[in-house]
């Protein structure tokens, strides 16, 4: 028995290029919704270009907007990532709902593109079924995906986010469309000196019971067994005013370690994917539905994988449920790559599974940023 | 036919242990040698003309390799694939012969697979196979010896380059991305790689975190932790198998070790 839907032969006219007129099976609508995080949105300083827009303009355009400047000396995309320059314009259509459209004939496929910027809009895109699903952002040293607005700018958006997603900035409720959308592991641990950078009030782990093995993240476990209660006065006097509990006697668990070579003292955040101070704003109140998640922020596969493929079990089903990660600190060249080649991959596609398209995604991606010197690839 | 028929012959010799086969293969030439009954062994190339052709191809490489910079990723790709297939089309076709050809062509084509070493790797598992036994044992053998010889060379190299501090230049990273980058030395990249391909059985999510945490040490506890590493027994074992008198119990530590060596 064939599908019919894929049998009947419909004339079919692009409306990116009018001179496609033709019969042929009708595409498949395949729905890719971008997730922009808290910094890094579409038009704050460090992203001065709208996405998917830019998608429309060759490559060797897209290379030369400024990023940023140094001393002086403008940066433009193609320092930063030097093989965009060698990609071509994907003519994407204004749909009257704010979307976009491409329609690749080569797959047969037919895609619709969606930008969410808030943290209610990626819950729901988690819970799209068949929906592509990728976020662009910061990951929050593997806590979650995190939304708001204001770019770098201080304040609770870093974590538990504000008001409670009805508008109204108090009381703090979850769900609500900023903060984290958790899915790391149970315990954490980050430099302190980031808890002030950012802003927002931190929930540390009080040194009374050793965390388990199998609650904390990749980078903290092998830590566990050097890690010393400490005072906030020890830790750092000014996160008195940081932290949900400020008691002066109490201990937090802490550790010394290194980042680029320098010492720093790292301590441990509530983090988790279940049962989370944030729930139901983590992967344990609900499953996605959604088709593919890819989570491009920075080391998604040491932070993330484990939580949500092992411990969530939210895996591979046959053409449902792939998940792509990051293999180290990325920027928006993993995201651009990534978008670039699913939406150009060219074998016929359409009503068949993902795999061999996203495989190819996968491999151009991380040739592009191998041979931009990136040492992050997609896995 | 005549050039993949030396070939092969070649390829037995090399099989042989025949060192002449192993250079008369490298220079991708139809030669001679003891074994062969041919009388005489030269690494030259004794056909200058395909000489010339190798040449003049390698000059057409260049020149599109060139042609390809201000070309839109399609074009790229297209030859990518092109110059794969043409790459891959010995191999392959030797393999599909030996799988379906007649017994005279099976021998010769059979032959070519064991000459051209870890090239064979990829058509036998592309295949298709004979469905035999023997056939499956044969293609076994080689892909699992060339795949050995493979790793034995690549440990030798990331050996010497264990002795190399200079620093790998670091991309540009854009503003805003969480994170401070470690910086690497080529000497720590050899390291981690060496861990890489000589600890089996550890999941890629750890290796990437062990990596992660090795490199954002300070230079000279990485030196240490190198050295500590190569003065190990499995390390030794793994580089100079002759130095280490008996064996460990096992390729892998018991227990996951970090690359710390702690």
């Amino acid at each position: 028995m064939s599908d019919p839907l894929t049998n009947a032969l419909v004339a079919l006219t692009g409306a990116a290029n009018q001179a496609i007129n033709t019969l042929t099976v009708p595409p498949e609508e395949r729905l890719i919704i971008i997730a922009e995080g808290k910094q890094f949105n579409s038009g704050d300083a460090a992203r001065p270009w709208q996405c998917p827009q830019w998608f429309r303009t060759p490559g060797s355009e897209r290379a030369k907007i400024i990023v940023f400047y140094d001393k002086g000396k403008p940066y433009t995309v193609g320092d930063i990532h030097k093989n965009i320059k060698q990609l071509p314009p994907i003519p994407l259509v204004d749909r009257p709902d704010g979307t976009f459209e491409y329609l690749n004939l080569d797959q047969g496929v037919r895609f619709i593109i969606k930008k969410v910027q808030d943290k209610l809009a990626f819950r729901d895109a988690l819970l799209t079924p068949g929906a592509h699903v990728m976020y662009d952002g910061h990951a929050r040293y593997g806590r979650g995906p995190c939304f708001g607005v204001g770019g770098l700018s201080p304040g609770e958006m870093w974590e538990e986010g504000t008001g409670n997603g009805q508008g109204k900035q108090l009381p703090l409720t979850h769900p609500n469309r900023d903060g984290i959308f958790r899915l790391g592991s149970k315990y954490i641990a980050v430099e302190a000196e980031e808890i002030k950078k950012h802003g927002y009030t931190a929930n540390l782990l009080e040194a009374i019971d050793r965390p388990k093995d199998a609650d904390c993240d990749k980078d903290l476990k092998p830590h566990i067994w050097e890690l010393k209660g400490r005072t906030l006065k020890d830790i750092d006097p000014a996160l008195f005013t940081a932290v949900r509990d400020p008691n002066p006697t109490k201990k937090w668990w802490t550790y010394w370690g290194y980042v680029d070579g320098k010492r720093k003292l790292f301590v441990v955040h509530h983090a988790g994917w279940e049962q989370t101070l944030s729930n139901p704003d983590d992967i344990g109140a609900l499953t996605p539905t959604c088709r593919v998640f890819a989570h491009l922020g920075c080391s998604t596969y040491k932070h993330n994988f484990p939580p949500v493929r092992k411990q969530k079990q939210w895996v591979r089903e046959g053409n449902e449920r792939y998940a792509y990660w990051t293999t180290n600190l990325s920027d928006f060249g993993a995201a651009h790559y990534w978008l670039q080649h699913v939406l150009t991959y060219k074998k016929f596609n359409a009503f068949k599974p993902l795999e061999e398209s996203l495989k190819y995604a996968v491999k151009q991606s991380n040739i592009m940023l191998t041979n931009d010197g990136d040492r992050c690839n997609i896995i | 036919m005549q050039h993949h028929l030396n070939r092969g012959l070649l390829a037995l010799c090399f099989s042989w242990g025949c060192s002449h086969g192993a250079q008369q293969a490298s220079v991708a030439l139809p030669g001679s040698c003891a074994p062969c009954s041919t009388g005489t062994v030269s690494a030259k190339p004794t056909n200058p003309l395909l000489t010339k052709a190798n040449m003049d191809r390698e000059k057409t490489f260049v020149q599109e390799l060139k042609d390809l910079q201000n070309k839109q990723q399609p074009e790229h790709d297209a030859f990518i694939e092109r110059e794969k297939m043409t790459a891959l089309l010995g191999g392959r076709t030797a393999v599909q012969a030996w799988s379906q050809g007649d017994d005279e062509l099976a021998n010769e084509a059979f032959g070519f697979i064991l000459g051209i070493d870890e090239l064979a790797i990829a058509p036998l598992l592309d295949g298709p196979l004979r469905d035999d036994p023997m056939a499956v044992s044969q293609a076994m053998n080689i892909v699992v010896g060339e795949e050995s010889r493979l790793r034995r060379r690549i440990v030798l190299q990331l050996e010497k380059w264990l002795e190399d501090k200079r620093p790998v230049p670091e991309k540009l990273l854009a503003p805003g991305t969480e994170g401070t980058p470690a910086h690497h030395r080529v000497c720590d990249e050899a390291y981690v790689s060496m861990r890489r391909i000589v600890h089996f059985g550890d999941h890629e999510v750890d290796q990437i975190a062990d990596a992660d945490r090795f490199f954002n040490l300070p230079a000279n506890l990485r030196d240490k932790a190198i050295a500590r590493a190569r003065a190990s027994k499995s390390w030794r074992l793994v580089i100079d198998p002759e130095s280490v008198d008996e064996p460990p119990p096992s390729s892998r530590p018991s227990r996951p070790k970090s690359m710390l060596g702690q």
